[in-house]
């Protein structure tokens, strides 16, 4: 084979010069940084300094759908997806789609996990997110598809690649959208599966708890609100935030310990928030409405 | 001729390899982590990219009923000289306020630093850790302060004499302040379900 010096002399001239473009970002010659990000277009890439780091569907039914009786009737219908003609119930929608997959793989229901799957690889090419829903994923899911956990591992393993590709194409405003709209069907599946009130149900303080991821939430959001869609959701949302805001946080006494027996840091201490039977009535209201206006886009 | 394509070759990998590193993404870093039973990755887990002499803040809610170890990674080019403080959000109590590393010469031990590995009672290598039970769910705020690069030179030193005692690291003044450098620290959690549920 013969060897043509000039053309690959070319290519190295071209990537030295590419190099040192991507050297500057690195901060190498940089000296003053306001200066230095503008001329080396830092402040493009930069992401803000608050992050909030926010549970996947998957963690949030970790918790509690176990101990729920599964129902098809709460998740929203497949045959919906063709209806999210705009990027932002694009999103949104993804992110139940999301959460209904999850619910689906911790409940063992592995037809409809797998329709939930085909549902977001259809929904997938509208957000970038054609490369995670790859024949890798796809085989994947045909030799584990009733192995209980690992259809989990799958949902899980799904959702942190799309988390992954998105943050690696910088669309930090989608994943806002597609957790807003994965947090809320969560909810609105927990709420809906609660048959009635009790002031020791676990799954009922968990929806009190979720107060601090939803402020989460809510400031994520608040972060991308001039991108578009964002600012539509928040004011979607904000009859939740009210609702939220009624919960009393009562001061409880403090623990005599601060290690447990394994040597964990006990944190938390001194403060829980309380949830009534009418606030919780007034929460999952909310829920159903903010989530019948989502994935029917109204 | 076979000297020239070597010069060539080295040119063009020596150039590459910069690129390549810089295509890197932050997020890319949590594919090698993988949590050993019975702790579970958390989702919630984040590298995010920065910058020396800033400060960034992480908030995570964590659930009563749960465990959470929280580890922190940071890239190479920051030299470990990161200060971490971790803020209960319930009780506004700082529970954790560590550097990334000690002064040179100081061997850490275990809760002495948040980026620097430890030798263990079995003479292996830890990286620190962090583990927390909710007594009631709350959130964290994980407080970061990337110090600014600094660049060293080292110095010979005399006696009286003039005879070489040894050297001393000098700080070289950087012109137009100090050198901005990027790359990643990532907050890497992972959970289980907690063995002690009630506290009280």
């Amino acid at each position: 084979m013969k060897f043509n010096y000039k053309a690959f002399g070319m290519v190295a001239a071209a990537s030295a010069l590419l190099s040192l473009q991507a050297c500057s970002g690195s901060g190498s010659e940089n000296k003053n940084q306001n200066q230095g990000q503008e001329e080396s277009g830092f402040a493009q890439v930069e992401e803000p300094t608050t992050f909030y780091l926010l549970p996947s569907p998957e963690d949030i039914f970790a918790f509690s759908a176990e101990k729920l009786k599964f129902s098809s009737q709460l998740l929203n219908p497949s045959e919906n997806a063709g209806n999210y003609q705009d990027s932002k119930s694009q999103e949104v929608n993804f992110g139940v789609y999301c959460a209904d997959m999850a619910y689906c793989a911790v409940n063992g229901q592995y037809q409809d996990a797998a329709k939930y799957l085909k549902t977001l690889k259809e929904l997938s090419s509208k957000l970038g997110l054609e490369a995670v829903f790859n024949q890798k994923l796809s085989s994947r899911v045909d030799q584990h598809i009733e192995d209980k956990d690992s259809l989990k591992a799958i949902a899980n393993d799904t959702y942190i690649d799309i988390k992954k590709a998105l943050e690696s194409q910088g669309k930090n405003a989608t994943i806002a959208q597609i957790s807003a709209g994965g947090w809320l069907e969560c909810m609105y599946i927990i709420t809906n599966s609660i048959e009635s009130f009790s002031d020791t149900d676990l799954n009922i303080q968990q929806i009190a708890d979720e107060k601090n991821v939803f402020e989460s939430l809510m400031a994520y959001l608040g972060q991308y609100k001039s991108r578009p869609g964002i600012e539509e959701t928040i004011n979607q949302l904000k009859p939740l935030e009210e609702a939220y805001n009624k919960l009393s946080v009562v001061f409880t006494e403090q623990t005599s310990n601060t290690t447990t027996s394994d040597g964990a840091i006990v944190i938390g201490d001194g403060k829980k928030i309380e949830i009534s039977e009418e606030n919780f009535n007034l929460l999952k209201k909310r829920m159903a409405e903010i989530r019948t206006a989502l994935i029917t886009n109204k | 001729m076979k000297r020239l394509r070597n010069i060539i070759l080295g040119l063009a990998i020596s150039t590459l390899l910069p690129i390549a590193a810089q295509a890197q993404n932050c997020a890319d870093f949590l594919s090698f982590r993988k949590a050993e039973k019975p702790w579970r990755y958390n989702t919630a887990s984040k590298s995010a990219t920065c910058f020396s002499g800033k400060k960034y803040e992480f908030v995570l809610p964590l659930t009563k009923g749960n465990e959470y170890r929280l580890q922190f990674f940071a890239s190479p080019v920051f030299n470990n000289e990161v200060q971490v403080k971790i803020v209960d959000l319930n009780s506004n109590q700082t529970i954790i306020d560590l550097p990334g590393k000690l002064d040179e010469g100081n061997e850490p031990k275990k809760g002495m630093t948040c980026l620097q590995d430890y030798l263990n009672d079995k003479n292996q290598y830890v990286h620190p850790f962090f583990d927390f039970a909710p007594a009631q769910s709350t959130s964290v705020k994980i407080m970061i302060e990337i110090k600014n690069s600094v660049k060293y030179i080292e110095e010979y030193t005399y006696d009286d004499y003039g005879n070489m005692t040894g050297t001393v690291k000098k700080e070289v003044p950087q012109e137009g302040g100090p050198e901005v450098v990027k790359g990643c620290f990532t907050v890497y959690v992972i959970d289980k379900v907690s063995d002690v549920y009630d506290f009280n």
